[in-house]
């Protein structure tokens, strides 16, 4: 049986996909690679940048949409550990 | 008038040093819980940082001020401006650290129960506040308080350790019950000073088991 992921998983999963990708990703490999709905990921971003995780960027030329890790995001992505099991340990949500 | 402190004899100066390292594991559980908050932006860990910050400051009170206390009973001629002096410090020591441990307390089953309305929040407060300011006997009042938010908190912990089922979580669920079983001795400890001195020495248990829990948080790579 799949285990459901909790929020924290869910952003570290989506910030992980962008760093994978070089830190930028384009919003449609973006959804795929973070196995959500289109609806629950636009929350979820919205959600990442006004945290300062993520930013969204648009090219002049080709107006093409990407989104980009922060300083903040790469810090979630390795302090991800820690504050999984410090939140688990005493079950804050 | 707050009660009268009633600790035995032979435990006075000893509570204080109890008290300041309560104080210490609580700051160190909210410095760290503000750094989750710092990394993650996630509020319910920065209310987890307020709830041990004023359970911390609560303590850090209590012991100066019973240190304070045991320096004036332990001079050697006792005027009775001292004797009321006494009085008026542990007045205060008993309102202080009975606002801000309630404060700290509420805060955290607002956590556990993922309260976040903070009209919710600061209602519970001032309800918590006025039950114990107004009692007649402001300890035992307190501490049944006191026992009654560490049962929602401490089913809290179960339900999280059910889920999780790891040794952090389930040394924090003993911790939490260690501490309630601290407050039901207080509630007695009245006419009983021993009571008082087994009180802390569950306190000082349940503190310890949580700075090892979050020393192996710390550890663990």
């Amino acid at each position: 049986m799949i285990k459901k992921r909790d929020k924290l998983r869910i952003i570290y999963d989506i910030l992980h996909a962008v760093r994978e990708k070089g830190g930028r990703i384009k919003p449609t490999h973006l959804l795929y690679k973070s196995n959500l709905s289109h609806q629950v990921l636009k929350e979820y971003l919205k959600d990442l940048i006004g945290r300062g995780f993520m930013e969204e960027v648009s090219e002049r030329k080709s107006k093409n949409r990407f989104y980009t890790l922060t300083g903040r995001g790469h810090e979630y992505l390795n302090q991800y550990r820690m504050i999984k099991d410090f939140m688990d340990t005493f079950g804050i949500e | 008038m707050a009660s009268i402190f009633y600790a035995p004899p032979w435990f006075l100066g000893i509570d204080s040093i109890f008290e300041l390292a309560f104080a210490v594991v609580t700051i160190l559980i909210a410095w760290f819980s503000f750094r989750v908050y710092r990394i993650s932006r996630q509020k319910s860990s920065l209310f987890f940082s307020y709830a041990f910050a004023f359970i911390a400051v609560s303590y850090v009170v209590e012991s100066l001020i019973h240190l304070k206390i045991r320096q004036s009973i332990a001079a050697k001629i006792i005027l009775m401006t001292t004797v009321r002096e006494i009085f008026q410090l542990n007045t205060i020591a008993v309102l202080v650290h009975v606002l801000f441990m309630l404060i700290g307390l509420t805060l955290l089953v607002c956590v556990s129960c993922r309260v976040t309305d903070r009209r919710m929040h600061s209602l519970l407060m001032v309800l918590m506040l006025f039950l114990a300011l107004f009692a007649i006997n402001h300890l035992s009042i307190f501490y049944a308080i006191s026992a009654i938010l560490l049962i929602y908190i401490n089913m809290h912990m179960y339900e999280n350790y059910k889920v999780k089922r790891n040794r952090n979580a389930l040394l924090t669920l003993i911790a939490f019950l260690v501490l309630f079983a601290a407050n039901i001795t207080y509630i007695f400890s009245w006419n009983r000073p021993w009571l008082y001195a087994t009180g802390h020495m569950l306190e000082l248990l349940a503190y310890i088991i949580l700075a090892i829990t979050l020393g192996l948080v710390l550890l663990k790579k």
